[in-house]
């Protein structure tokens, strides 16, 4: 089940939350045979029992995949899935490619060119005390 | 068409005297008459030829009633007479010495007169079940006597050898054949051909062979030119001899000194000329990547006797190590999940199942039905 936001207007906490990761599942497919799961399979046997007890929050499934590349498939509450392919990866660059599907958020990359996105945009800007005829103290 | 309903079209003489209906085809002696008629009447015709033509006229005095020389006639269809061209070909000698049963040539059957005048006895059949059946060329190599145990592929070695000791006496006896052999200087030469099995006697004579080691290098003490003689010699292929019981391996080896195992193997000559002995004679084939490491006959011995087993699954990796699968929040599957199983894991699969049979629709798989055709239909594919 995906999990939608409640279409309300959210109330400013100042910062006190709960932080949700976005990620809720990690499937692992890897192949006994082929030469490019070798990565995968050393990743699976020597990094993924310390990587799997850190993320309690994230569900992990390991399955085979006979006859097809090493992937790595990340769920999000969203709704949304990001696979990675890691064929003839070594096991340290599948971890990356592991903690880059736990951070993400499952959205499609987006350029952010301004620091701060609204949903609200000011029309008149942000105040500045060096702009204008100032003020009389 | 005619102008003129009821009247057929004008046709020639010719055509209404001869009709070249299939049903009623004139023999050939009268087809000849008509043809000669036919050359009288252009030879009546040639004075106005030669004035239209202002000389000699080209082409045929009567273009429209002159006959073609009748054909030979033949009975059989068109592909038939294809294929009897190709057998004007002589057969390739190769097929002549095949001790294949080949299928026979194709023949025209003779005509039931001409039958007649060479068989007086025949009686052409009346029903259907008075023929003889002639099963179609595709069942050829199916049909007895066309592919018998001759032509069955028989390989290299017989049967696998399961016991140790067993195993350890052939190993001992291709140890002793190569080594006479190099010491006789034809190894190199004799390594890739084959060698006769031998009977039991042989066998005996062979193992009769001391080995005496030292410091790895073996020395052979018995009669070698026996041994080489019997290897190099051209003897026609015979079953191999039935193997020495498993028993009686044992108190055989038992009677022997272990340190004939510690003979050095170093050449590769030797090696591979060990290896296809004991292949041939045991069954059991020492994998090349194995082969090279080993440089004693006691590990050519361990590799015969524990083959190579297959390395273990990661599933099953997993399963023996605890740390991954005492977490409550990594689920490892030892087989492929497929969409059965995604429906199975989120408890729809009973209701999709139950839905399906209720319908009378086949569960998994298509029952046997072809695909949609109607998509291909409408998408103008078919």
């Amino acid at each position: 089940m995906t999990i939608k936001a409640i279409r309300a207007v959210a109330t400013g906490q100042n910062g006190v939350g709960s932080f949700i990761l976005q990620c809720k599942k990690l499937d692992f497919h890897y192949c006994d045979w082929a030469g490019s799961s070798k990565g995968m399979n050393g990743f699976i046997k020597s990094l993924l029992p310390k990587f799997a007890t850190a993320n309690p929050q994230v569900e992990f499934a390991i399955s085979p995949r006979p006859g097809k590349h090493p992937v790595i498939i990340g769920h999000y509450i969203n709704g949304r899935t990001k696979p990675i392919c890691v064929r003839n990866l070594s096991p340290y660059e599948i971890l990356k490619k592991a903690e880059l599907l736990r951070d993400a958020n499952g959205e499609q990359l987006k350029r952010h060119n301004r620091a701060v996105t609204s949903n609200k945009p000011s029309v008149r800007g942000i105040w500045s005390p060096y702009h204008g005829k100032g003020m009389v103290v | 068409m005619p102008r003129i309903p009821r009247v057929r079209g004008l046709s020639s003489l010719q055509a209404t005297i001869a009709p070249s209906c299939a049903a009623n085809r004139t023999p050939f002696a009268a087809r000849a008459a008509l043809s000669t008629s036919a050359r009288v009447q252009g030879k009546n015709t040639e004075w106005i030829r030669g004035k239209l033509w202002k000389g000699e006229a080209p082409g045929p005095a009567d273009p429209y009633t002159q006959r073609m020389e009748p054909e030979e006639v033949s009975n059989l269809p068109a592909e038939a007479r294809e294929v009897q061209s190709y057998a004007e070909y002589p057969t390739p000698e190769a097929v002549e010495q095949s001790r294949l049963v080949l299928p026979p040539r194709r023949t025209e059957a003779v005509t039931e007169k001409e039958l007649q005048s060479l068989d007086p006895s025949y009686v052409p059949a009346t029903e259907l079940s008075g023929l003889e059946q002639i099963k179609p060329l595709q069942t050829w190599w199916q049909q007895p006597g066309h592919w018998g145990q001759e032509s069955e592929f028989r390989g290299f070695a017989a049967g696998k050898v399961e016991d140790k000791s067993v195993v350890e006496l052939y190993l001992r006896r291709a140890v002793i054949e190569t080594l006479a052999l190099q010491e006789a200087g034809l190894l190199n030469e004799w390594a890739a051909k084959k060698w006769p099995a031998g009977e039991r006697a042989e066998l005996d004579q062979t193992l009769a062979v001391e080995i005496v080691v030292q410091d790895g290098k073996a020395t052979l003490k018995g009669d070698l030119s026996a041994i080489t003689g019997r290897l190099t010699s051209e003897v026609e292929e015979t079953e191999l001899a039935e193997r020495v019981s498993a028993d009686e391996a044992q108190e055989i080896v038992k009677a022997w000194d272990a340190s004939w195992k510690e003979v050095a193997l170093n050449d590769h000559y030797l090696k591979f000329a060990i290896r296809k002995r004991v292949y041939q004679l045991t069954g059991r084939l020492i994998p090349d990547s194995k082969l090279g490491a080993a440089r004693t006959a006691q590990h050519l011995l361990t590799l015969t006797v524990n083959p190579a087993k297959r390395g273990k699954k990661l599933a099953e990796v997993l399963e023996t190590q605890s740390n991954l699968s005492a977490l409550s929040n990594v689920k490892v599957h030892s087989r492929k999940v497929g969409p059965i199983d995604k429906e199975i894991a989120i408890g729809r699969w009973k209701v999709i199942e139950e839905e399906l049979s209720k319908r009378g629709l086949p569960v998994t798989g298509t029952a046997g039905l072809a695909k949609n055709k109607e998509r291909d239909w409408l998408s103008g594919r078919a």
